[in-house]
Parts: C-alpha cells; structure tokens; sequence
C-alpha cells in the first residue's frame, strides 16, 4: 500500500481543484457528444458546482486571504463555457421531454472509446445488453483487422474528426463559446486516442518480442480471420461457452494427458465443473496455436515470486480476446450488466443519478491526471463500457428478459431467498441498528415500523447481481471457510431488512479465479492467487461498476439524498462544531486543512476498481493521521505521541474532511465496496477504514 | 489473507482476532494500546493510523495469534455508530478511568450493549485504568470486579502511565479469544466447510509453519 499522499500538500488546492473541475467538464463533454443530453446537463452543472466551490473556498478569508489564485481566469472560463453548455441543454431538455430512449442501429463501433455518433438523440445513461451484443460483434471483427493500433487509432481520430466538424456545424452561431470547448475536448481526445494506442501496441509487441520467430500475435491475427477450425463462424463459438460449452477436438484432450489428471474424470459432473473442464480445453487447444501462454508459463516458473510478472501476464492475457479466459471475462462481464440493465432501467430513469454514469468514462481521465501505473491500466481504461463486452450472438437465456422489460423481478428462484425465514434475535438487531442508521430521521429506534419498501425488488435483484458478481470473480470466498450468510447479512446499510433473508452463498465456483490457476499452474501460491484475483478485479470491474452504482444509488437514493441535506446545511460548519480541539488544526491559517485527505476522498468516485477505491480511503485517513500529528508537533513539541491520534479524534476529523469534500455519492459508493472489499480485509486496515467512513457518512448524515 | 480450509492440524495453526477498544474520551484507551504495542518495540511498528488501529502478532503456546485493535471513538455523540465498529469481534476491552465513576457506567452500558449484539461469545475485559491515581480512585476495586463477574467479563486493573498490567491483559484475552475459538470448531465438529453456523469474524487459518520468535512479536498491518 502505497504511502499516503504527505500532509504536506494541502496546500495544492486550487491547481487540484481545477483539474476536478476539468476531469468533471469533460466527462459532461463526453456525454454530451454522446447525445446523453440529461447527464450531460447535470454533470455540466455538477462541474460549475464544483469551480465555484474551488473558488469560494480559495477565497474565503478564513483560509488565507491572499487574493485570488493564479488559476481563477482559467476555472472562470471554464464555468462560463459550462454554463453555455447547461443553457442550451437546458432549451433541449424543454423540448424534447418524456421521449422515450430508442437507440438506433449500433453505434460506430471501435475499440476506441471516443468514436460515439450524435445521432441517436437522447440515448439512456445505459445502452441495452442487445446493443453491447451488436457492439461486441463489430468489435470482434475490428480486432480482426491487420491494423496496427497506432493505425487503428489515427482512424478513429478520422472518425472522431468527423463527427466534430458534423456537429461545429450545426452549431448556431450564438454558440461560439461551445465551439471552443469542442474544440478543445477534440484535440484532447485524439490526444489519448493516440496514447492508448500506443500502449496498446506496446502490449501487442511484447510477446513479438519474447518469440521473434514465431509471432504468436501473427498468428493470432490470422487465427482471427478464418475462423479455420470451428466453421459456424467466431460468434457461435462464443455462443457455445454457455451452458454447453463448446466443443472440443479430441486432440487436445489426448494429447494433453494433463486434463485427466486436473479433473477426476469418474465422478459425476456438476455444471460447474463440466464447464471448467470445457472451458480448460479450449485454453489447451488455444495453446497448441499460440505460444505466448507457455512463454509466460516458464516466466512464471523461473520466478514464482515475482508478482509483479502475474500483472504482466494479465494484460497480455487481456489483450488477446480469443484467448478463452478473456473470452469468459467478457462473457461474464456481459451476464452481469444483462442482469444489471433491467433493474437500472427500472428504477426511474429521469432519477438515476447522473453522475456516476460518466465515471466510468472518465477513468481515462483520472488515468492521465495520475500517475501512470504500469501494465494494462491505462489500456483497460481506455475501453469504454461500450466495448468491454461479449455477448453471445444467441444469448444467454437473460437477454431476453432484458429486452422486454417485463420480467423485470428476474433473478430467478433462488434470488429472492425464501423470505420470511425466522432471524435469529441478534442478527436482526444488527438490521434494526442497519435501518436505525440508514434513516435516522423516520424510524426512531425502539419503535420499528414496517414500512412498505418500494424498492424492495430492486434490493432483490441487487443481490442476485451481488452474487453474480461473486461468482464470477471468485472473491474470497472458497478460501474462507465460513463463506455463508456473513455477506448476505452486510449488503449495505439498511438494506437488509429484519425478515428479509440475506441468500446463503452456495459454495462459489469462482469461475475466473479457478479458470486462471488452472491455466497457470505458478500462480497458485498464495501471494499468487492474491494478485491473480487483484488482476481480474481491476480487468472485471471498471465496465460495470458505473451501472453497478447507480443501481446502489436508486437503492439508497433516501439515505445519500438525507445526507446530502445534512452536509449542505453543515457546509460551513467549523471544526469546534465537529467537536473537534482546535489543537488538531493548523495555527497558521493559508491552507485548508487536511487537504491531502480531502483530495484522496474526492479521488474515490473516479475509481473503477473497489479494491483502488479502497486504497484511495486509506491513504485518505492515513493522511489524517499524518496531518494531525504534523499540526500538533507544530503546536507542542514537547510530548512525543501528542499528535499519536486515535479514533476519539479520527473519527470526527475524518467526518470534517467527508463534509469539505463534499460528496453525499460516498455513501453508495461504500455501500457497495462494503459488498466487494475481500473477506480478509475487513479485519484489517482496509475494513477499518471503511468502517470509519461509513460511520463518518452515518454521522454526518444524523447531524441534526 | 489466503488459506485453505480443512482439515486441523494441531501444529502451524494461527488465529485472526478482532478486538474492539471501548472507553470514554479520557479514560486513555490511546495511551493503553501505544503502551501495549510500543513498549517492546519502536514507532515504526505502530501503523500508519496511529493508536486508531493496530495489528500485533503473538505466539501462544505454538499458536500463532494476529490480533487487529479496533479502537472507537468515545464521545457520546458517536455512541449509535459503536454497532458499526463492534460487530464480528471476538474481543473487547472496555476501559473505564478509575478516578471517574462516569466512566464506569459508561462501560456497563456498553456491555448490554455489546451482549445485545453479540451474544456470549464475544470476550469481555473489564479495564480499570490509571491505578497510578489509586490515592482518587472513585470506582471501588469490590464493585467493579463484582459487576464484572456478573456479565461474564474478566476485570484487570492497569497503569498506562506506568505500564502495568496492560501485556497480562492481552495475552489473558488471546488465551481466552483461542479457547472460545476451539470451543467453537468443536461445537461444528471439526468441520471447516458447513458454515452455516459458523461464528462469524473468526478466521483459524492453517498453514505453513513457519519459522517464528516466541513471546510475541509486534508487526505493522
């Protein structure tokens, strides 16, 4: 874990502030391109929010009263330019209100996240699965092409070229100021188009390099376009690895004598594991065309301890969409957001919060504002959500429910999880302590009421989704023994209800996890299998999790809507409200204090991945601590451990710095990581902040 | 942390615990876990969230202990998040100032509290702290350790000042901690997979031995 970010810092405000300002513009450039006029709207008024804010806070004299800053032009104008953008937004949204969401046609495709076409008019936040299905099959196909990325890219900046000129065009000429800032986002996303893909071509040539005789991505881009050994064509392949599997050449299995000795071939088969074992002998037959795996497998070998190769591997792995585990990523990838569709889609569109919908998109934009982290992350960033999945071309049995809408309680028998089941005692007073917390306001405690939930499916199919998600991952669990009934009892806050049974876990088959140790015999060490699953969340989550939370958000819209109330009305609210000693702040007034964890608390929406989320909480209460101590020496330096804190003064500077940052969406947001942090954490460090951010947002939230 | 489950081999066992710190603002809880993981050792053990959380490693008996100290914020106005903070532990402490007769009923209220929530199988210490003050003590020795007989808790008195009592007290509640533990594991006969009824926030973990000092050791998390 990475060192917290120095108390010494706090002082970067403003230049900080201007780049969330610009990192929340552009995301609103971005959905406004692509025609997703209402979040653009908001995320557009949401920018401007926060300029005005960065500015206020700049000038307001209890923290320092030095004039204005060198960036205020810059952020002035970027708040004009945004304001323009809301007006004429806001002239659209007049019109065309109450008009359904019927996407057209698949939109330009690309493996480039920045190609989308302004015609669709007024798309929902989230395309449906069938889109993503005719997405994912050009995509297939445009991986196919003999192009390099570096080529790719400089055709989709064509693309992106034309659409822009398509839309300066159409622009009236009042809209000048719109012209500018299209513009400018058009230089910035052709700028990343071409680092993208010159990562991606760094990735692409690696393996070139370890085989110069035989290029393995040679062969896999003619592999690609004959489609020589399965005549029904890619897309049915694909389409086999569902229940079925596909098939197999008895080749491989004979040949690999191995299989035999990974399963016991006597037993009977659950589905499971016959899937397993299909989807092994499809990476065993992938492995007699290609060369990189055993490459990587001797790697592995020579130096097992070396975790920084099981990262390596998984971007190479990532970067070959044939290669069956990559496949089954995006398969499951794909089954999760066919189960998350439904329930985003039915919770009122109109109040889906709109922010989070673009985070997802902006992660690229965190990825260039910080620091650069080696191997695929840059890459998997730049695939859009638009682009990460696989649908089978004759679809799961879900797709269907998906595209009706009716059958919107899907999540079939075992989802719901026999309510109605007696609750032991205690465990229900963890719930009522749950419900206590997640709206304080109506439901006094000792008073329980049994209130009609509204959005109790949508808690159902949360779960299932949940589950899903576990499953395909394999999270912690067939490690932990005592996998059943805990999670089920955490999933969020007030979000279990007394009588409402948590689903016991069945035994997970962790699908990735196992596919991957079984495919690579080195990574099964412990350290291995941690990295492993580390590598998979980062590849698993960052399509998904923006729909994941705004399902989590419609599901705690009263809580995060209360707690917003509260930090608007405590805004200004000092550190002696907080009860906090005035020793534990600066003397020297000029900076805001606890700054550092204020910007990492900040920096936790624009994370895709929940184990970053939580390392960006982390780093922000160690930088709590950090600043504490540093502001405490400075005030008395004669008792060592005066500045030693502990949670008697963490907990309340930690609700300060939530209530500076001003971001009520922290709470799904932890209600959700709360569901994917791994088992093992929550002993540790990890859980630990997180417990005290939830009980900071509870706290907040309360204040009366 | 990865592990398989399985099977309970008497050797190379070793236990997760979470423990809860409780206590009033200035019954020096702080004070009490920095002397309990900096006496033996240097700063550069204590984590980076300082008194707020610490992990310390032990070895009792061949048994391998990796305690997590969860410490809570004491403040009445934080009292209805303590649930949050408390829940899955296998142990508490709840340290009252024996100057402060407050402080004591502070921790009899968390003590329903915590039996509320938690049932029996949550391990209670009852802390007298700041035994250096006896010559003000408020709170007597004959009431405490009778109230805390009476819910089932153990009672110790401690100087953090003078560093008194506080490594008798953890060891005292990591035996305790692996008793109710093994308890446990029986009463699910010996299994490791049926979870059902598992008590939750336990981890044993088997694995490799390893080469380990005796007497406890402290690490950073």
């Amino acid at each position: 874990m990475a060192a917290a970010g120095g108390g010494g810092d706090g002082g970067a405000g403003p230049g900080r502030a201007l780049q969330t300002a610009m990192r929340a513009a552009s995301g609103a450039l971005e959905m406004d391109g692509a025609g997703r006029t209402r979040e653009a709207y908001v995320e557009y008024l949401k920018s401007i929010t926060l300029i005005s804010q960065a500015l206020q806070d700049e000038a307001t004299p209890t923290e320092g009263s030095e004039g204005l800053g060198p960036n205020t032009p810059k952020m002035l104008k970027l708040a004009e330019q945004c304001l323009e953008r809301v007006k004429s937004l806001a002239a659209v949204l007049g019109k065309s209100k109450a008009k359904p969401s019927t996407p057209g046609g698949p939109a330009p495709i690309s493996r480039h996240r920045r190609v989308f076409s302004d015609e669709g008019g007024k798309l929902s936040p989230f395309l449906p699965p069938e889109i993503f299905q005719k997405l994912q099959i050009a995509e297939a196909q445009s991986a196919r092409k003999e192009l390099t990325p570096l080529e790719e890219a400089s055709l989709q900046n064509q693309k992106l070229k034309a659409a822009y000129e398509a839309r300066v065009a159409r622009l009236n000429p009042s809209q000048a100021l719109q012209k500018t800032s299209l513009t400018l986002s058009l230089q910035r996303q052709m700028m990343e188009n071409l680092v993208i893909a010159r990562a991606r071509e760094e990735t692409v040539s690696f393996p070139l390099r370890e085989s110069p005789k035989q290029g393995c991505s040679g062969k896999w881009r003619s592999g690609g376009c004959g489609c020589r050994r399965l005549p029904t064509g890619e897309g049915n392949r694909v389409s086999q690895w569902g229940l079925r599997g596909c098939r197999v050449p008895c080749r491989s299995l004979t040949r690999h004598c191995d299989t035999g000795r990974r399963f016991s071939s006597s037993v009977a088969l659950t589905p499971e594991e016959q899937e397993q074992r299909e989807l092994y002998a499809a990476i065993l037959e992938y492995e007699q065309d290609h060369d990189w795996p055993r490459q990587w497998k001797a790697r592995l070998k020579r130096s097992p301890s070396d975790l920084s190769l099981v990262t390596g591997l998984f971007s190479c792995l990532l970067s070959f969409p044939e290669h069956p585990i990559a496949q089954l990523l995006r398969k499951l990838q794909c089954a999760v957001y066919t189960r998350l569709y439904p329930a985003i889609s039915q919770s009122n569109p109109e109040a889906v919060p709109a922010a989070p919908t673009g985070l997802a998109f902006l992660s690229l934009d965190a990825g260039g504002l910080l620091p650069a982290e080696p191997g695929g992350r840059r890459l998997r960033a730049s695939r859009s959500l638009h682009c990460m999945f696989s649908v089978p071309e004759h679809g799961p049995a879900t797709l269907r429910n998906s595209i009706s809408g009716a059958t919107l309680a899907d999540g079939g028998p075992d989802a719901s999880g026999g309510e109605g089941d007696p609750r032991s005692p205690r465990e229900s007073s963890f719930e009522d302590l749950e419900r206590f917390l997640a709206s304080p306001e109506d439901w006094p405690p000792g008073e329980p009421v049994a209130r009609p939930r509204p959005t109790a499916s949508l808690q159902e199919q949360l779960k299932g989704i949940v589950r899903d998600i576990h499953n395909a991952i394999g999270e912690g669990q067939p490690w932990h023994w005592e996998g059943g009934g805990r999670r089920g009892d955490m999933v969020g806050w007030g979000f279990t209800a007394p009588g409402q049974v948590s689903c016991v876990t069945p035994p997970f088959p962790d699908r990735l996890l196992s596919l991957t140790l079984l495919a690579f015999e080195g990574l099964s060490t412990a350290a291995g299998k941690d990295q492993c699953l580390a590598c998979i969340e980062d590849a698993f989550f960052p399509p998904l999790w923006a729909p994941l939370l705004a399902l989590y958000r419609s599901v705690h819209r009263p809580q995060e809507e209360a707690l917003a109330r509260s930090m608007e009305r405590h805004r200004h609210a000092s550190p002696a409200d907080l009860g906090l000693s005035p020793r534990l702040f600066p003397t020297a007034p000029g900076r805001l204090a606890y700054g550092a964890a204020i910007e990492e608390l900040r920096l936790i929406p624009l994370e895709t991945c929940p184990r970053r989320k939580l390392d960006c909480i982390v780093r922000a209460l160690r930088s709590i601590c950090e600043c504490a101590e540093e502001y405490c020496s400075a005030r008395d330096s004669r008792t060592p451990t005066a500045g030693t804190i502990g949670a008697d003064e963490l907990l309340p500077l930690l609700s300060y710095a939530v209530l500076r940052s001003a971001l009520p969406q922290l709470l799904p947001e932890c209600c959700a990581l709360e569901e994917f942090i791994h088992e093992g954490c929550l002993l540790g460090e990890e859980g630990y902040c997180l417990t005290s951010l939830q009980s900071a947002l509870a706290f907040l939230r309360a204040l009366p | 942390m990865a592990a398989g489950s399985g099977a309970a081999a008497a050797g190379g066992r070793s236990f997760s615990f979470k423990v809860v710190l409780l206590g009033e603002g200035c019954v020096g809880k702080t004070s009490l876990v920095l002397r309990y993981c900096e006496n033996k050792f240097n700063d550069k053990h204590i984590t980076t969230l300082q008194a707020s959380f610490l992990t310390k490693k032990l070895n009792i008996g061949g048994k391998r202990v990796n305690l997590a100290i969860w410490d809570t914020a004491g403040q009445e106005r934080f009292h209805a998040l303590g649930p949050i903070y408390y829940r899955d532990s296998n142990g508490a402490i709840l340290v009252y100032d024996i100057t402060d007769e407050d402080s004591f009923q502070k921790v009899k209220n968390w003590v329903k509290e915590l039996r509320k929530m938690l049932g029996n199988e949550i391990c209670l210490c009852i802390v007298g702290n700041k035994i250096d003050l006896e010559k003000e003590r408020h709170v007597s020795v004959q009431e405490a350790e009778m109230y805390a007989e009476s819910v089932g808790a153990k009672h110790y008195h401690t100087s953090a000042k003078q560093n008194k009592g506080i490594e008798e007290l953890f060891l005292d509640l990591c035996k305790r901690m692996i008793e109710t533990a093994q308890v446990d594991e029986r009463a699910r006969g010996n299994g490791s997979s049926q979870s059902g009824t598992a008590r939750r926030g336990v981890q044993i973990i088997d694995d490799e031995p390893q080469v380990q000092s005796s007497g406890g050791c402290c690490s950073s998390g």
